[in-house]
């Protein structure tokens, strides 16, 4: 079985110099290499599934608990209709933010301890390709992965909501919100890769990614709400967790909430700078 | 001086050709002459198909890993690369590919940096350490995603995995290759793009007989092509058989360039082996300047600065007979001790 093939090089003797003209690298190509790349590790699917069962299991209890205390809440003028349907379908976001961006920087520390790293840059050695390449595959598959599991979630929880489950004819409040939370997971993921090729260590980005998501908000809720704090509360509103729950569960941890518009330019600008930086890295420091 | 061995080996050191007795001969009339003879003119026609380093140099801190290291690597040739541990090969090979960024001068490949090549898996594949594959994925999804880069039809893919041998493992998760298989699949990687030129960092590591013997008749056969292939090794009995040309490195240093023949004719002493029942008588008739006699055992000569026909006709004028006159050029071995004595990084400490 390990016999190398005597006649090979005879068989990979095709005119050194004519080269293909249409083999040659593009940002596509390099899409198409990131989400073979993506797609044929376990690990992705391990995140992907533990994603789902999370949600799911987690929305299904919320609603339980709402099902059980339906009459006190109409009773005591809690919010009733979509508002209780879009809590209970992004209310597990609170923990697959961290799952995010830890799929995100996965991609990239697996990279660098296998070495496959190596591989990748000797392939596009102009390295920003790669980068964009593999955030806009985590990306993508985070929105598309997290849109299913909302729809999953709507269609198990609605009989146990009845009257509170997703009613889309009012895609206002039941649509946007839920687009918004698949976005801020799919930029949440992206911005993992960015930290991914910033620490290139997975250890080291999952205690970042920790520490972003959960820690920040937390540590922040300590200080009170009085005038010589103030400024804590109003920057933690720009965490990228507390600037995601503005935008779909009308705030966040900590923080005050952020209008839709300056919530997704948050997200965005978070994503951003996490890429612009391991774009930076990657190309100061050798592979 | 080994001398039996090393005449052993240049005695049988097969012409490249003679190599492909009974495979597949390269197709002759649609292949560019090696050199590179296209009307590129100019600067394109002078460094067609060659690795160019120019005053490369790498420090990490304070440590100089290369240290102006100026080089050619000629198309239709294997190059070889030899140095002890830390010399430096591998951190000039990463340079080459764009890995790691030169402190100083500069590095291209057929007139351009690797780093801005808009094809480099066709222009040069690379081996540099079988570990730069993901423990998780197949064999097969690797060399898939790599050639998705490019848009390398997956027809190619099957063909260097048929070529490296590792079709019965293509499926299996590239953790669990041994040493032997990771360079396989490492080979393949590189061969990918069909590259005009290949550089191969310790390709033999770790590979069975076979395996060494099928890296050998492959390089030989790609510089026979016209390919440009460089090639380390810290085992000078590899290069020895491999390469046509030597870089000597040590300590990130140039301190050979040279065809094997000349390395070995310029850096170690021709001698003549005399075993006789007249030794001593021998040695007092061919005492003279510049010649050197040792003893290591009665009755036995070495002889350096004199040639065997010179010991023959003094032994025949003189009546001494003789039992054994061999005369011994030196090994690329000697020739890399003697290159490297005092530039090697990691000395061991001689066992008394």
């Amino acid at each position: 079985m390990s016999t190398l093939n005597a006649t090979a090089p005879a068989a990979q003797t095709t005119t050194p110099a004519a080269a293909d003209p249409r083999i040659h690298l593009s940002f596509v190509r390099l899409v198409r290499s990131e989400w073979l790349k993506f797609t044929t590790i376990r690990s992705t699917w391990w995140s992907i599934a533990l994603v789902l069962i999370l949600s799911v299991g987690l929305s299904l209890l919320m609603a339980a608990s709402y099902a059980s205390f339906a009459l006190d809440n109409a009773a005591a003028g809690m919010p009733q209709g979509n508002a209780v349907a879009v809590q209970v379908i992004v209310f597990s976001t609170v923990l697959t933010q961290l799952l995010a961006v830890i799929l995100g920087s996965i991609t990239v520390t697996g990279e660098y301890s296998t070495g496959m790293i190596r591989s990748t840059l000797t392939a596009a050695p102009g390295r920003s390709g790669a980068v964009l390449a593999k955030a806009l595959v985590v990306g993508v598959t985070m929105f598309v992965t997290s849109i299913v599991v909302f729809a999953i979630i709507a269609i198990v929880t609605a009989p146990i909501l009845t009257t509170n489950a997703l009613d889309l004819s009012e895609p206002e409040m039941a649509i946007m919100p839920l687009l918004g939370a698949a976005l801020f997971l799919a930029l949440m993921a992206m911005m993992g890769v960015g930290i991914g090729f910033i620490i290139r260590n997975g250890p080291g980005a999952l205690a970042i990614g920790i520490g972003l998501v959960f820690v920040a908000p937390l540590l922040v809720s300590f200080f009170p709400r009085v005038d010589g704090f103030a400024w804590i509360h109003d920057l933690a509103s720009y965490l990228p967790s507390n600037a995601g729950q503005s935008l779909f569960l009308g705030g966040g941890m900590s923080g005050n909430a952020l209008d839709t518009v300056p919530a997704i330019i948050t997200i965005i600008a978070w994503a951003a700078a996490a890429l612009v930086g391991g774009i930076a890295v990657l190309k100061t420091r050798d592979a | 001086m080994s001398s039996g061995r090393s005449r052993c080996r240049s005695a049988t050191r097969p012409d490249p050709q003679d190599r492909w007795r009974g495979t597949a001969v390269p197709r002759g009339s649609t292949e560019e002459p090696s050199g590179g003879g296209r009307a590129d003119g100019g600067f394109f026609r002078s460094v067609k198909h060659m690795i160019v380093a120019e005053n490369l140099s790498k420090d990490f801190g304070a440590k100089h890993a290369v240290s102006d290291v100026s080089f050619t690597v000629q198309p239709g040739k294997v190059t070889g690369f030899l140095g002890p541990n830390g010399a430096g090969k591998s951190t000039t090979m990463r340079m080459i590919v764009g890995l790691d960024r030169p402190s100083k001068g500069r590095v291209t490949v057929n007139g351009r940096a690797y780093t801005g090549m808009r094809s480099p898996l066709t222009e040069v594949g690379v081996l540099l350490d079988a570990k730069a594959v993901h423990t998780g994925r197949s064999a097969k999804n690797h060399l898939r995603a790599m050639a998705a880069t490019h848009g390398i039809p997956r027809s190619r893919v099957d063909e260097v995995i048929e070529i490296t041998g590792l079709t019965s493992v293509a499926k299996k998760r590239a953790g669990g290759f041994s040493l032997g298989m990771g360079q396989r699949l490492g080979i393949a990687a590189a061969l990918l793009g069909n590259p005009h030129t290949l550089i191969l960092d310790e390709p033999v590591n770790g590979l069975d007989p076979e395996g060494v013997m099928w890296v050998r008749r492959f390089v030989r056969h790609a510089a026979s092509e016209g390919r440009t292939v460089l090639l380390s090794s810290h085992l000078m009995s590899e290069m020895a058989v491999t390469a046509d040309h030597i870089i000597v490195l040590g300590r990130g240093k140039v301190l050979a360039d040279a065809p094997v023949t000349d390395l070995v004719s310029q850096w170690t002493q021709h001698s003549v082996r005399v075993r006789s029942p007249h030794a001593s008588s021998l040695a007092e008739a061919l005492a003279a300047d510049g010649i050197t006699i040792t003893t290591s055992e009665p009755g036995l000569l070495d002889i350096v600065g004199v040639t065997a026909a010179t010991v023959g006709d003094l032994a025949a004028s003189r009546g001494f007979a003789l039992h054994e006159l061999t005369p011994a050029s030196g090994t690329l071995e000697d020739a890399y001790l003697r290159l490297t004595g005092e530039d090697v990084e990691y000395k061991t400490k001689d066992i008394a």
